[in-house]
C-alpha cells in the first residue's frame, strides 16, 4: 500500500507542476491582458488629455513585476493534492477515483476493506496517464489580447504617441510647450550670439545645445512630460556649469572683506553676487585698459605723475577688490617700471594683468549668462508644468506671451540698459567692446570708449511706432533704412566693422551696445 | 476483512448482479435502465416505485425478480375497499383441539420478502399508510406487538399515470420511503416486436433463481462499504440543497417551481444508489456521474411543486435536470427512467 501511495503521490505532484505552470501562465496573462488594455486606454487618453504615457518606463517596471511576480504566483497557483487529483479525474474520466484514493490515504496510511482495493484500483487506472495530456502546457487564451494589446501600444508609440486631437486639454498643453519652446529657442539664440560675441566658451557652448532644445520642444509629438524632463535635464547641466563657475571665481577672486575685518553682508543670491563681482570686474578691466592704452601710447607725452597716481588708484581698487596676487603683483610691477621711465615695459605688465582680469571678467559673465538661461528654462518649466489637467485652460493662455521679456539671457555687463533717475550718476562702464564677433582681438581689443559728458535726461516715449513725433526707422545697411520685411543678410566684413566702430563711438551706454550688436548678430547670423 | 476476502465479496457482487441483470432481461424486453434501476434500488436497501400505464410489464418484472431471487413473494392488489389488515394481517379468534379459544396472529401479505404493491394509489390513504412502518422500519405494529420483517424486505409498487378517477395520489411521507421512483417507458418498436414474439410462444421464458436472500443481504452489506470522496458527497448534499427554494443554496428553478424541496432521504437515496451502481460498473468509489445518473429517480418524486409548476405542467425531471446544470454538472443525467 505504501508504494502505490508513492506512486500515486509522484504522478500528482508531476501533473501539480504543470497544473500551476499553467495556472500561472494563465494568471499573469490575465493581468497582463487587462495592463495592456489600460495601456491602451491611457494611450489613446494621451490625445486628449495631457497625461502622457511613459511607455519605456512602465514597459519595464511591468516586465519587472512580471518576472518577480511569477514565483510567487506559481506558488499560490500550486494546487493541493485533493485538487490534483480530481482536476486529473475529471480531465482523464478516472470518476473520481484518483480524489477517492486521496481522501482515504489522508485518512489512513493502510485503509481497511473496500477503500484499500479502491486506492489499488485508483493507482491501476493511474497507471497509463501521461501527464502531458492530462495538464498540457498550452498558451492561455490571454495572450491573443495580450499581444494585440502589445502590438497597439508598438503602433501607437510609432505613430501616434504625441498627437493630440484639436481643441482638447492635451491639444492645448502641447501648445503651451510648443511656445515654451520657442521662448527657450530664442533664449538659446541669444546666449549662443552673447557667447560668441563676449567670447564666453560656456555660453558659446549651452547656446546651440539650448535652442536645439527649444526646436526639440516644438517638435509635433511632443508630450508635457518629456519636455518637462528635457527642460529640466538641461536646466541642471546649465546649473552644475553655473556652479563650477562660481566655484572657480571664488577661489580665483574671494569675496571682499568688509572694513571691519569680516565679510561683506552675503549677496541675496549667487546670481546678485556675481553681478556684484562682474561689475567690479569690468571696472578694474576698464581701468586696466585705459592705463595700458596710455602706457603704449608711445608718441603721446605722458604726464608721469598723473600715470603714477593713476597706477596707485588702480593699485589700490585691485585690492579692494581681493584681485588675484598675480594680477597684483603684475600691476605693482608696471608701477615700477613706469616709474622708472621703462612705459613699453610697463605695458607689457599691465597687458599681462589685463588678461588676467580679462580671464576672470569672461568666467563671470559666463555664469552671468548660464544664470540667467536657468530663469529662462526655469520659467519654461514651470508654465509647462502648469499646463497640466487642471491647470491648461487659463495657463495656456497665460504663457501666450512666454518669457522673453524677463527670461532673455542680458548682456553680460552688470549693467542693464536701465535710466538712472537722478541723471547725476556717471554712466556705467560697458564691457568690452569695438569688434564684431571673429573680427575682433578677444580681450586685446582697443581701448574703452569714452566716458559720456552729458547730463542724460530720462524720456519715455509714448504711442505707437509711426505717430507723433517720433518714427522708427530700421538700419538695415549704412546708409540704407527699411522695414522688418526687409530680409535680413550678413553685412560685409568692412560694413560690420565700421558700424562696430560707429557704435562704439557713441555715447551709449555698453549694455546697450552689446544688445545692438546682439540684434544684428541675430539677424544675420553670427560669423 | 483481506484484500482477497474483499476482492471475492466484490467478485461476487459483480456477478450476482449481472446473473440477475440476465434472468430478468430473459423475460422483460428492453428496459435496460429499468432492470438496472430496480436491481440497484434493491441492493441500496430500498423500495422502488414504478409509474406506468398498465401492460408494460411492470408486474411481471417484480414476479421476475422474485423468482430470480429465490425470495417470498407476495403480491397485494391494492383496491378502494382494501383495509390495512388486508396488508398487515389481524388477529383471529381460532378454536384449539381443547375446546379453548385464543387470538392468533395471521400475518398479511406484507410478511414476505418481496411484496408488490400493485396500483398502489387505488387504496385509500389509510391503507397506504398501512405500509409505512414495514417500509421504515421492516417491523410490523399490530395490537401492541412489533412483528419484524423477514430481511431482505423489499418493496415494489406500481401505479398507474393515467387513471385518475378512484385514485388516491400517495401522500409525500409515502412517496418519500421509496428509494426510487421509475417510470415504465412505452416499449419501441423493436422491442414490441420482441414482445410479441416472446409471449405468444409456447414456452415462455421464466427466470431461473440466481440468488438467494444471504447472498442478496452480503451484496448489501458489501456495498455499503464503498467509499465516498467528500466532494462526491457534497455535491450530493448541494444538489439535495438546491431543489429547496427557500435555501440560500437553491437554484433558480427550485426558487420559482417547487414548494418544498428533497429531504434529507433523498440525500441517503442518492448515496445508497450511488455505492451500488458504482460496484456494478466495476469501480469501488462513488462519482459525481453516480449521482447525476441517479438523480432524477432518487428525487423525482421528493419535490413539491407549487401551484404555478402545476398550472405550467412542469415536468419534476425537468427541474432536477436543470438544478444539475445550475449546480454545474458535467456528465451524462439519467435517461428519462
Amino acid at each position: 500500500m505504501m508504494h502505490e501511495a508513492l506512486e500515486l503521490t509522484a504522478l500528482l505532484r508531476g501533473i501539480a507542476r504543470r497544473l500551476a505552470t499553467v495556472a500561472t501562465w494563465q494568471r499573469l496573462a490575465r493581468g497582463a491582458a487587462w495592463t495592456a488594455g489600460a495601456l491602451v486606454a491611457w494611450a489613446l487618453a494621451t490625445m486628449v488629455l495631457p497625461v502622457p504615457l511613459p511607455l519605456g518606463r512602465v514597459s519595464l517596471v511591468l516586465a519587472a513585476l512580471l518576472l518577480g511576480a511569477y514565483p510567487v504566483i506559481l506558488r499560490l497557483s500550486w494546487p493541493t493534492a485533493l485538487d490534483t487529483a480530481r482536476i486529473t479525474d475529471r480531465r482523464a474520466g478516472l470518476q473520481d477515483r484518483l480524489s477517492t484514493a486521496v481522501e482515504l490515504l489522508a485518512q489512513s496510511a493502510r485503509p481497511p476493506g473496500l477503500a484499500r482495493l479502491q486506492v489499488a484500483d485508483a493507482v491501476a487506472a493511474a497507471q497509463d496517464l501521461d501527464p502531458r495530456r492530462v495538464a498540457p502546457l498550452r498558451a492561455p487564451r490571454e495572450a491573443g489580447l495580450v499581444l494585440a494589446g502589445g502590438l497597439a501600444l508598438l503602433l501607437w508609440s510609432l505613430f501616434l504617441s504625441g498627437w493630440s486631437l484639436p481643441a482638447t486639454p492635451a491639444a492645448r498643453a502641447l501648445a503651451v510647450v510648443h511656445r515654451e519652446g520657442r521662448s527657450i529657442t530664442e533664449a538659446g539664440r541669444r546666449l549662443e550670439a552673447l557667447g560668441t560675441s563676449q567670447a564666453l566658451p560656456e555660453a558659446r557652448r549651452f547656446g546651440p545645445q539650448m535652442r536645439a532644445l527649444g526646436e526639440r520642444l516644438q517638435g509635433p509629438r511632443m508630450d508635457r512630460e518629456r519636455a518637462l524632463g528635457l527642460v529640466q535635464d538641461f536646466n541642471r547641466q546649465l546649473g552644475a556649469t553655473q556652479d563650477l563657475l562660481h566655484r572657480q571665481l571664488e577661489a580665483s577672486l574671494p569675496e571682499v572683506q568688509a572694513p571691519g575685518g569680516g565679510r561683506r553682508a552675503p549677496a541675496a543670491s549667487p546670481s546678485a553676487s556675481g553681478g556684484d563681482r562682474l561689475q567690479r570686474l569690468n571696472a578694474a578691466v576698464r581701468e586696466v585698459r585705459g592705463l595700458t592704452g596710455q602706457l603704449e601710447r608711445g608718441g603721446q607725452p605722458v604726464e608721469p605723475r598723473m600715470l603714477s597716481r593713476e597706477m596707485r588708484a588702480l593699485a589700490n581698487s585691485l585690492e579692494e577688490m581681493n584681485a588675484p596676487v598675480s594680477t597684483r603683483q603684475r600691476v605693482a610691477q608696471a608701477r615700477r617700471e613706469a616709474s622708472q621711465g621703462h612705459l613699453s615695459a610697463a605695458a607689457g605688465s599691465m597687458n599681462e594683468a589685463l588678461q588676467d582680469l580679462e580671464g576672470l571678467e569672461r568666467m563671470a559673465g559666463d555664469a552671468q549668462a548660464l544664470g540667467d538661461a536657468r530663469q529662462s528654462m526655469q520659467q519654461a518649466a514651470t508654465r509647462i508644468a502648469k499646463s497640466g489637467p487642471l491647470g491648461a485652460g487659463s495657463d495656456a493662455r497665460a504663457s501666450e506671451t512666454p518669457s522673453e521679456s524677463t527670461s532673455s539671457p542680458q548682456a553680460s555687463g552688470p549693467n542693464p540698459p536701465s535710466i538712472d533717475e537722478s541723471g547725476t550718476a556717471p554712466p556705467p562702464p560697458g564691457p568690452n567692446q569695438g569688434s564684431l564677433p571673429g573680427q575682433g582681438t578677444g580681450p586685446q581689443l582697443g581701448a574703452a570708449a569714452p566716458r559720456l559728458q552729458g547730463t542724460h535726461v530720462p524720456e519715455h516715449l509714448g504711442g505707437t511706432p509711426g505717430q507723433g513725433p517720433s518714427t522708427m526707422r530700421l538700419i538695415v545697411a549704412p546708409g540704407q533704412t527699411g522695414t522688418s520685411h526687409v530680409a535680413a543678410r550678413r553685412l560685409p566684413a568692412s560694413v560690420a566693422h565700421e558700424l562696430d566702430q560707429s557704435v562704439s563711438e557713441a555715447p551709449l551706454p555698453p549694455a546697450y551696445v552689446s544688445l545692438v550688436r546682439q540684434y544684428f548678430q541675430t539677424q544675420g547670423g553670427a560669423p | 476483512m483481506t484484500d482477497h476476502a474483499g476482492s471475492q465479496e466484490v467478485e461476487e457482487f459483480r456477478r450476482t448482479f449481472a446473473a440477475i441483470r440476465h434472468e430478468l432481461g430473459r423475460v422483460i424486453v428492453g428496459h435496460e435502465t429499468l432492470l438496472d434501476l430496480v436491481v440497484t434500488g434493491m441492493l441500496a436497501g430500498g423500495h422502488v416505485l414504478l409509474e406506468g400505464v398498465p401492460g408494460l410489464g411492470k408486474t411481471l418484472l417484480v414476479r421476475t425478480l422474485a423468482q430470480a431471487l429465490d425470495l417470498r413473494f407476495s403480491r397485494i392488489q391494492f383496491t378502494p375497499d382494501l383495509m390495512p389488515a388486508d396488508i398487515l394481517g389481524t388477529n383471529l379468534i381460532v378454536q384449539d383441539d381443547g375446546g379453548r379459544r385464543r387470538f392468533e396472529f395471521q400475518p398479511g401479505p406484507v410478511f414476505a420478502q418481496i411484496v408488490l404493491a400493485d396500483e398502489i394509489n387505488r387504496a385509500t390513504p389509510k391503507t397506504q399508510s398501512a405500509l409505512l412502518e414495514a417500509m421504515q422500519e421492516h417491523v410490523v405494529s399490530i395490537a401492541g406487538m412489533s412483528r419484524p420483517l423477514e430481511e431482505p424486505f423489499f418493496v415494489l409498487a406500481t401505479q398507474n399515470p393515467i387513471e385518475m378517477e378512484g385514485t388516491y395520489p400517495l401522500p409525500e411521507a409515502q412517496l418519500d420511503r421509496f428509494l426510487l421512483k421509475l417510470r415504465v417507458p412505452f416499449p419501441e418498436l423493436d422491442d414490441l416486436r420482441a414482445i410479441g414474439e416472446r409471449t405468444t410462444e409456447p414456452d415462455e421464458p421464466a427466470a431461473r433463481c440466481v440468488a438467494d436472500g444471504p447472498t442478496v443481504l452480503r451484496m448489501m452489506g458489501v456495498a455499503r462499504q464503498v467509499p465516498v470522496a467528500s466532494h462526491v458527497r457534497d455535491y450530493a448534499a448541494r444538489l439535495v440543497l438546491a431543489t429547496h427554494g427557500g435555501s440560500a443554496h437553491g437554484a433558480a428553478p427550485a426558487k420559482r417551481f417547487i414548494r418544498y424541496g428533497a429531504s434529507p432521504r433523498g440525500l441517503q437515496a442518492l448515496l445508497r444508489a450511488g455505492k451500488v451502481r458504482a460496484l456494478a460498473e466495476g469501480r469501488f468509489n462513488v462519482s459525481v456521474e453516480d449521482i447525476q445518473a441517479l438523480a432524477i429517480p432518487a428525487l423525482r418524486h421528493r419535490l413539491i411543486l407549487n401551484f404555478e409548476a402545476e398550472a405550467e405542467g412542469v415536468d419534476p425531471d425537468d427541474l432536477v435536470r436543470r438544478t444539475m446544470d445550475e449546480l454545474g454538472s458535467v456528465g451524462a443525467a439519467a435517461g428519462g427512467v
